[in-house]
């Protein structure tokens, strides 16, 4: 039995969800009239206001295809974001834009720079929260980049060091928390892809996130991607968090095999189709990898998702490998029911 | 102590302005076969001419070709060899750049020289003393994947892989490159067999003709490593400062047997540092390291930093030596 009811923290909060709760990691991709409109956007050919205009029919569709396939738990998307750091970099105060920096092979993205005290000045993310959430009834998660993963993916120029950049950033994000809380949001997740990086960091990862969390009534989730489990687990489960979203479909990360050996503590969000793959994975694999991953993890501690935001596929694909999971929630559903 | 100022290794292909970003367009029109190969060829050293101005400007002693032709230090060694197919991007080391993991899928063979292109281009150039770099067998075993029954271990194909580098050492010695950077930031991953690293260095200084040997560990406190280093048959101990806070007393208290190459500039942020204090952490180091020759280099590639403030680290290097011969 798990040692914390992380359900009775969502019934607290008034949200009742289905055995399995299906929901997404957090982005979807754009389509084609989003993205030409940002580019117009950028050229000064069109205005903040009708862009946004653009985003919101964007983000409806998202919340109505959500709502259709019959997805537990929502997101809005992320339509008016580009990067999941520069789009926090871009709104906080103390950050000025970066230049090109190198990812791998021709690809380029714009690195920030932190330059001076980062201040929250006012909501980031909470006014889009309240549009997105009033297009359904559903719950809608609220979406934030964690503190170490803005410290790791960016330059810092004014504080001393990287643990100080990290609490720094804490701070600004609890405040976006509790400006979400207060705009009535009751799933919060805050991703921290970066924090396997370093293994000798994860005491920061930890101590940065309960500045985050600490006292505050939401149920929160991150989410964490491409790590090498194995060497923070089970430490990592200390981050103080209701739900891990990990990716699970892929079978090289071992997650499994962690898990087996310790169970896993705190209530798991599982990715089980692959994000990197236009191939779309059958109704039997995806059957397979949830038995599989029921074996380790009880059945009332297990959400279903995507292994990562969806953004890097086509509408198309995006929509059929979201399906896809949510479809297999509900047959894994229905047997247990039976 | 005489210092001398060393660029490390790779520097950014482009920068901000429409000229400095002509290698990225060219790569692009490339793959939509808009362009030739030569041409891509021509952008390409065209770029490396303009880094090596850059270096030359800033008052460097060593210069590089900036690694403007490497994709990543993994690939770019390996996709010349035979049994080598190239793979999945990985991330490399704790950075947010991530390289083309090499798969080992039969006996690897070096089929034709792997530098020799860019090398002559670099000695065309380069007017004063230039370093080529090279990945250690050791970083480069322990990256890839071994995907054959071929190699039991990783210690074979670095085995195998050391080697082959040693023919490409002999090859630059023999092109009158003045210095030869192994790079093993594997090492302060995993630590190797020491013994073994051993041989492999033996192997490979064996064929560095009238070329310094570089041995450089980067990504890790180098501490738990420095007494090992010291061992190796290298001429230079290239270290990174940035990890470990302790480096410069360890240094102070143990001595140096080789030339140190000093990475205390920090080649991932881009924070200047201040050059007095640099200047004089290595014044802190005169007692022990005596009248020999200390490069100051920074502690990585400057791939990892915009173009603009790739240079002002390499001006930093500049006003150290400034600082430093000021204080002596
Ligand atoms: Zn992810």
């Amino acid at each position: 039995m798990r040692p914390s009811s992380d359900n009775d923290k969502l019934k607290s909060l008034g949200v009742t969800l289905p055995l399995f709760p299906t929901t997404s990691v957090g982005s979807f991709p754009k389509p084609d009239y989003i993205k030409k409109a940002r580019a117009k956007h950028e050229k000064g050919e069109l205005s903040g206001k009708e862009l946004c205009k653009l985003e919101e029919q964007a983000t409806r569709e998202w919340i109505e295809f959500q709502e259709k396939i019959g997805v537990d738990v929502l997101v809005d998307g992320e339509m008016y974001r580009g990067d999941m750091v520069a789009y926090f970099a871009e709104e906080l105060k103390g950050f000025s834009e970066g230049s090109f920096v190198r990812s791998y092979g021709n690809r380029y993205y714009r690195k920030p720079v932190i330059t001076g005290k980062v201040t929250w000045e006012e909501p980031m993310t909470v006014e889009w929260w309240k549009k997105a959430q009033a297009m359904t009834k559903k719950p809608l998660k609220g979406m934030l980049t964690g503190p170490y993963t803005i410290m790791d993916w960016c330059f810092n120029e004014y504080y001393k060091d990287r643990e100080a950049t990290c609490m720094a950033l804490a701070q600004v994000i609890r405040k976006e928390v509790e400006a979400l809380i207060d705009a009535g949001a009751k799933i919060i997740q805050v991703d921290e892809p970066a924090c396997s990086v370093r293994p000798n960091e994860l005491p920061l990862v930890i101590k940065s996130m309960n500045v985050v969390t600490q006292g505050l009534p939401a149920y929160f989730v991150t989410h964490i991607c491409y790590g090498d489990f194995e060497k923070i687990y089970p430490e990592m489960t200390e981050i103080p968090v209701e739900n891990f979203d990990l990716e699970m479909s892929n079978s090289e990360n071992n997650l499994l095999e962690c898990f087996r050996k310790r169970s896993f503590p705190k209530d798991l969000t599982a990715g089980i189709v692959d994000v990197h793959n236009h191939e779309l994975e059958s109704q039997d694999v995806l059957g397979v990898r949830l038995r599989q991953i029921l074996e380790v993890v009880p059945a009332e501690q297990l959400w279903i998702d995507p292994d990562c935001g969806l953004k890097t596929r086509t509408v198309e694909e995006a929509k059929q490998k979201l399906q896809a999971t949510v479809r297999a929630a509900q047959a894994l559903r229905k047997s247990y029911s039976n | 102590m005489k210092l001398k100022l060393a660029n490390h290794s790779h520097y950014p292909k482009i920068g901000e302005t429409d000229e400095q970003h002509k290698l990225r367009r060219a790569y692009h029109l490339f793959d939509r076969q808009k362009i030739t190969a030569d041409q891509v060829l021509e952008a390409q050293k065209e770029t490396i001419q303009e880094v090596i101005q850059e270096q030359q400007k800033a008052g460097l002693d060593v210069v590089t070709d900036g690694l403007i032709r490497w994709n990543d230090p993994l690939s770019h060694v390996m996709k010349g060899l035979e049994g080598v197919e190239i793979g999945g991007l990985l991330r490399f080391f704790d950075t947010n750049f991530y390289f083309r993991q090499p798969k080992i899928v039969g006996p690897l063979l070096r089929k034709s020289s792997l530098l020799k292109d860019e090398v002559s281009f670099l000695k065309k150039v380069a007017k004063g003393e230039s370093k080529v770099v090279l990945t250690g067998p050791y970083t480069l075993a322990l990256l890839s994947r071994i995907e054959t029954p071929a190699y039991k271990s990783l210690e074979e194909v670095a085995e195998v892989l050391t080697e082959i580098l040693a023919e490409e050492v002999k090859e630059l010695a023999e092109a009158r490159i003045s210095h030869i950077q192994i790079e093993e930031p594997g090492y302060a991953l995993v630590q190797p067999d020491w013994n073994w690293a051993q041989k492999s260095l033996a192997t490979l200084a064996s064929n560095k003709g009238k070329a310094k040997l570089w041995l450089t560990t980067y990504f890790g406190d180098a501490v738990p490593l420095y007494g090992k280093l010291q061992e190796l048959p290298v001429d230079v101990v290239g270290l990174d400062g940035t990890y470990s806070p302790k480096l410069l007393a360890h240094i102070q208290k143990e001595g140096s047997d080789k030339e140190l190459a000093l990475g205390w500039v920090d080649g991932r942020n881009t924070k200047l540092e201040n050059s007095k204090e640099v200047a004089k952490a290595l014044h802190a180091l005169d007692r022990v390291l005596k009248d020999g020759v200390c490069y100051v280099t920074t502690s990585c590639g400057l791939e990892y930093l915009p173009r603009d403030k790739a240079f002002k680290k390499l001006q930093l290097l500049e006003d150290i030596k400034r600082e430093y011969q000021r204080g002596a």
